[in-house]
């Protein structure tokens, strides 16, 4: 039987220019502490799973609200590891509903996602953003237990991922990776790189000409951070945001890359300094 | 089918049929500067190629061939047409979502403006004319392989017949991009193409089987290196093509 766990987040801001986390829901192997004030300005939240990874039998949803005028940050306490699948019927899955509200921000950091040998998951994320509200999403996939040398020896590993800027598609991603039956080290899919992430930086409102612009500022950027190992590309969404993604060789590479990639985005998007989650200090 | 739908197809099926599809690559051009993409790794690369970007654009092609096959619009022919081209602009608007880099998606959009505006005009279609009229009014994007099957499916022409027709002259597309890119000749260009088939075929009845069933939405589509390529394209100091 599939294990139905919920956790709803709910960012307000409050008079005095700051921003209250409340937890209305969390069931296990979900847990949140508290939120913790980020010297950038935002509230700083860690999502825990207690489990220490993903089963097979979970079935786990997450809510994020971020109020008007709300300033979030959400992070994981580390990789999010996807156990092995007991049988074909035996999914994992996780979903995600985030709205960000008018004046509000949001940054989703979570560490990599890591489908260990066996495994089978599946992650859908819907986010919406209001008109003002602001965004910067990030993920990151491994191909498996490296160290352990499984590359690639996942199952299936299946994405959705809906971002609706001001009530409008803008970007989505819809893939379904099965190592067994599809060559991965394809030109067409990932060539000869084994980690991906994507970037998606989102703000509704914006005229297309600030994000023509903004695509070519990061694309210098993307230029900068790549090299051998890690390569990385900017474009401006349809509407209201941009799109960044990178692949790289090693796990490591990307996730210096990104954080590069991160700190420009935001600062070009918000003025502000980006500040790393604290854990990974 | 009689004849005529098919000579038909086979014209705005042509690579002479003037949308501009010579000037664009798509990130091919991109893949290819970074050594990515060579001759010899040329048609395996386009057979996963067919497998997930075939998939998603043959998903789009299928299900617009089907909505707009005649009788689709009923009785009431206007208010159900109206209907029926809100749904076909939702799914365009649905594509443009998935087509992530910027120049790739211009590309497939302005192609599928021209390519609508043309069949409209040669065939003299209501639905057509009130499609590329509506295009041309709202300014919604829409792209290539949504154009193509919607254009099919109002000609009378099966999806069965108009999925495969469409990829490929996609991919005689993109193999002649690589004859301009890369140490291709017009013999081992072809063979390619010739080799294609049975991928081309496949991934078609896929897309035709599910084609019935509303919103191509759900297709599932692989590319990061390419997506990335075509990103980076816009940035490159030297190229051949528009994406």
């Amino acid at each position: 039987m599939p294990q139905s766990s919920h956790l709803h987040l709910s960012f307000e801001a409050d008079a005095n220019g700051g921003t209250i986390l409340r937890v209305p829901q969390q069931q296990p192997p979900w847990r949140v502490v508290r939120g913790f004030r980020n010297p950038s300005g935002e509230t700083l939240a860690h999502v825990h799973n207690l489990s220490g990874g993903i089963l097979d039998s979970d079935s786990l949803s997450c809510r994020i609200d971020a109020g008007p005028r709300a300033q979030a940050q959400v992070t994981s306490t580390g990789a999010t590891r996807v156990y092995r699948s007991r049988s074909p019927q035996s999914r994992a899955s996780q979903r995600m509903l985030v709205s960000i509200a008018p004046d509000a921000y949001l940054e989703y950091l979570p560490d990599q996602l890591i489908p260990f040998a066996g495994s089978r998951f599946d992650q859908i994320a819907r986010v919406e953003v209001a008109r003002c509200g602001s965004l910067i999403w990030w993920d990151r996939v491994a191909p498996g237990r490296e160290a352990s040398d499984e590359i690639f020896r996942f199952e299936s590993l299946t994405s959705q991922f809906e971002l609706i800027a001001d009530g409008t598609p803008v970007a989505i991603e819809r893939w379904a990776l099965s190592p067994r039956v599809q060559r991965l080290d394809s030109i067409a899919r990932l060539g000869a790189f084994r980690h991906f992430a994507s970037c998606y930086v989102c703000r509704p409102g914006e005229p297309l000409s600030y994000w023509r612009a903004l695509e070519s500022q990061m694309q210098t950027v993307a230029g900068r951070v790549s090299n051998s190992d890690v390569l990385w590309g900017a474009t401006a969404l349809r509407a209201h945001g941009l799109a960044i993604r990178g692949l790289a060789a090693s796990g490591r590479s990307l996730a210096l890359g990104l954080v590069e990639i991160w700190k420009a985005a935001k600062w070009l998007l918000c003025g502000r300094a980006a500040t790393l989650p604290r854990k990974i200090h | 089918m009689s004849f005529l739908p098919l000579l038909r197809l086979q014209q705005l099926a042509d690579s002479a049929f003037p949308i501009g599809s010579a000037a664009h690559s798509f990130g091919l051009e991109a893949l290819v500067e970074t050594s990515a993409l060579q001759v010899e790794n040329l048609e395996r690369f386009f057979e996963d190629y067919i497998e997930e970007s075939g998939a998603l654009e043959a998903a789009y092609c299928a299900a617009s061939c089907v909505l707009a096959a005649p009788g689709q619009a009923g009785s009431d022919y206007r208010r159900a047409s109206s209907a029926l081209l809100r749904e076909w602009l939702a799914w365009n608007a649905e594509l443009s979502a998935r087509k992530l880099a910027r120049e790739s998606r211009d590309g497939s959009a302005a192609m599928g403006r021209r390519f609508l505006r043309l069949a409209a005009s040669l065939s003299g279609d209501p639905l057509l004319m009130q499609a590329a009229e509506t295009v041309s009014e709202s300014g919604a994007e829409v792209h290539l392989a949504a154009c193509f099957g919607f254009v099919a499916g109002a000609l009378g022409i099966e999806a069965s017949t108009a999925v495969p027709a469409y990829l490929q002259q996609s991919m005689t597309a993109l193999v002649s991009a690589c004859q301009r890119l890369l140490p291709l000749g017009q013999t081992q260009a072809h063979q390619i193409l010739w080799n294609l088939k049975p991928a081309i075929l496949h991934v078609s009845e896929g897309a035709v089987e599910s084609g019935g069933a509303g919103s191509p939405a759900r297709t599932s589509c692989f590319t990061p290196l390419v997506d990335l390529a075509a990103a980076r394209h816009a940035g490159m100091y030297t190229r051949l093509f528009m994406s």
